[in-house]
């Protein structure tokens, strides 16, 4: 189970901190702060300086699309990725000239995670765990379902004497 | 020489390549068969390695060719990946390619 809140950030940004771990470190690696963008599909965006404080391995390069619809590319890198106790290997984009750290869709998905906001709460739910909150509602409907056939029928009439 | 398109000095050189290398030899095929599906296209060797993840595309791309340099496309789509609020910021407002 990786379920684990978020919070909101001065500017009301939605974030969560997560762990990255380059080749620099032992796990879980160093901790970072980022931004849940949904209209970011991919995993992770990271500036660019961080990959050298990590060592971050690079693989190459991945095409972007941009909110106007411009193409644009940037060098990615697989880095293990710890979040509430869980560890994945995500592709984390590494932007030149940007400060912003962002997480993305691909993150969500791959740690399995549904996302709620409410107030001042960002809470992010392990599939699993809705998974089983559904099955219990269901098994709930059926006991009652069950117990109603089961029941003696309810009567208006008064009782014979 | 530093001219030389072929030099693959810039991660926009290795994206152009890659771009190129997927266009000319895997786009007809992996559109009609994979649409959705990620692929890396090493820019050295024009090989490719799809997967249905992005992760699993570049880890497997990794294990079959240890030296490759990897250009992440996403197949049918204009890029592997879509920004939304980044693009108000530096870098993002840095296109290499105009609207299609």
């Amino acid at each position: 189970m990786a379920s684990g809140a978020g919070h909101f950030d001065n500017l009301g940004n939605p974030c969560l901190k997560f762990h990255l771990c380059g080749v620099a470190h032992k796990e879980p690696g160093l901790e970072f702060e980022g931004i849940i963008d949904t209209g970011f599909t991919g995993f992770i965006q990271l500036p660019l300086q961080h990959a050298f404080s990590l060592k971050l391995p690079l693989e190459g390069t991945s095409s972007y699309t941009l909110a106007d619809g411009s193409q644009t590319a940037c060098l990615i890198v697989l880095a293990k990725t710890t979040f509430a106790g869980k560890m994945v290997v995500g592709a984390v984009s590494l932007a030149p000239g940007s400060q912003d750290i962002l997480v993305g869709m691909g993150f969500l998905r791959q740690f399995k995670l549904g996302m709620i906001m409410v107030k001042n709460i960002v809470v992010l739910i392990d599939e699993e765990e809705l998974e089983q909150i559904e099955l219990k509602q269901k098994l709930d409907q059926q006991q009652k379902a069950d117990t109603a056939a089961t029941a003696p029928p309810a009567t208006d009439a008064p009782p014979t004497t | 020489m530093a001219d030389d398109p072929k030099v693959l000095d810039s991660p926009d050189k290795i994206a152009e390549e890659g771009q190129r290398l997927y266009e000319e030899r895997h786009k007809a095929d992996l559109e009609q068969n994979r649409r959705g599906e990620y692929v890396a296209i090493d820019v050295l060797t024009g090989n490719a390695y799809v997967a249905r993840f992005p992760e699993q595309a570049i880890e497997e791309a990794r294990k079959q060719a240890p030296n490759g340099v990897f250009h992440l496309i996403r197949v049918g789509a204009p890029g592997a990946f879509k920004v939304s609020f980044g693009s108000r910021h530096g870098f993002w407002g840095r296109s290499l390619r105009q609207p299609r």
